[in-house]
């Protein structure tokens, strides 16, 4: 049993099974809204970006507004790196506008997709796991040079204080724990944000991917 | 006015849109929803459409990509075609073999993977190797090399199909 045995009925009945459409029809469709892969991460791009600036406004009037010195400087490397990540956003979307269109070889389309989804991914990452530092070291680095406020002093006294009433195992138990934990929250956070990553992305960048090693071998 | 061309160019053409979706979609409702999404695309790219070359054989080109990129949240089904979509052939004599045989084939086009879906799409339209290997974005020889591997898949699948009749 062969292709070419079969080739005229295969071809009718793939051009069977359906209603014609009229003009009126395909008008109507013409005013609906597409469904596709690069319309959706550009409507996703879009809305990052517009809440993004949003939310960095604040970041920036807390940069200029916040009394300590500590909060300035943390919401300013805050809204320097968000922004950072904003402008990128915006050069993804202007490569997002130029492969948008369909009518180019299958290879060369599904190389857009892979590269674009790749590189977003990859970005995406990267701007999380750099937010982490700040949030964390840098944080805690900036409000001990800067304990001016009662409350932080307090805090910063009650953790001078424990240190202080532990014996030198003791210590050396806390301050490994503490180490293992923000290790463990790191590498929950990096393992959670590529998770989501891949749940968001994953499976669809594997079809694209066998999709253009089936068309290399 | 563009418009107007644009509708009446795939009015005459839709039976590609149709063939297309046939083959990537089991399900009635899917293969509205990749009619609509390729006719989006194809307007989408109209502006580009210069004349060189045949209206079918860009439409062709948007209707395979975006068959091939096409994201559903859902799979609906992970098998492509259901015996039911070809009607029972039983004349008076019991079934008719050849019907049989077409309908074996068919559902052994509906196993195989969606680039080699497109590449058997083209050649049942008759597109040289040269034409194909330019869609798709491959040489002529890689085109030959993988129709023949895509006809042997075809043979062997389409023979368990009739086995199990």
């Amino acid at each position: 049993m062969d292709l070419d045995q079969f080739k005229n009925e295969l071809n009718t009945k793939l051009a069977s099974d359906h209603i014609n459409r009229s003009d009126a029809d395909i008008e109507q469709l013409l005013k609906k809204k597409t469904g596709s892969f690069i319309d959706k991460i550009k409507k996703s791009f879009w809305f990052e970006i517009i809440f993004g600036f949003l939310l960095n406004f604040g970041f920036v009037y807390a940069a200029f507004d916040a009394n300590l010195q500590s909060l300035r400087i943390y919401f300013g490397v805050f809204s320097v790196v968000m922004y950072l990540f904003l402008f990128f956003l915006i050069y993804l979307l202007v490569r997002t506008n130029r492969i948008k269109t369909a009518d180019q070889p299958i290879k060369s389309n599904l190389n857009s997709y892979i590269h674009l989804i790749e590189e977003f991914i990859k970005r995406y990452l990267q701007f999380t796991m750099a937010l982490i530092p700040i949030c964390i070291i840098f944080s805690g680095y900036l409000g001990y040079s800067d304990a001016h406020s009662d409350k932080l002093m307090k805090f910063y006294k009650s953790g001078y204080d424990l240190g202080t009433k532990m014996n030198g195992t003791q210590f050396l138990v806390f301050i490994s724990a503490t180490i293992v934990f923000t290790g463990l929250g790191i590498y929950g956070m990096y393992h959670f944000t590529k998770w989501y990553l891949k749940k968001l992305y994953g499976n669809y960048l594997n079809e694209l991917k066998q999709c253009m090693l089936e068309l290399q071998n | 006015m563009a418009q107007q061309e644009f509708v009446s160019l795939l009015k005459t053409h839709q039976n590609i849109v149709h063939k297309v979706c046939n083959l990537y979609m089991d399900q009635y409702k899917d293969r509205e929803d990749l009619f609509q999404e390729i006719t989006l695309q194809a307007w989408k790219a109209y502006h580009s459409f210069r004349g060189d070359a045949k209206f079918s054989t860009w439409l062709y080109r948007i209707a395979l990509n975006t068959s091939i990129t096409f994201y559903r949240k859902e799979k609906r089904s992970p098998s492509i075609y259901s015996t039911d979509e070809l009607p029972e052939m039983v004349s008076q004599d019991g079934p008719d073999p050849i019907e049989a045989q077409l309908k074996a084939m068919y559902n052994a086009i509906g196993d195989l993977s969606k680039i080699d879906k497109a590449i058997v799409m083209l050649y049942l339209e008759d597109y040289a190797y040269q034409e194909i290997g330019e869609m798709m974005g491959i040489t002529a020889n890689n085109v030959a090399v993988k129709m023949n591997r895509i006809k042997t898949k075809l043979k062997e699948q389409s023979q368990k199909y009739m086995d199990q009749v």
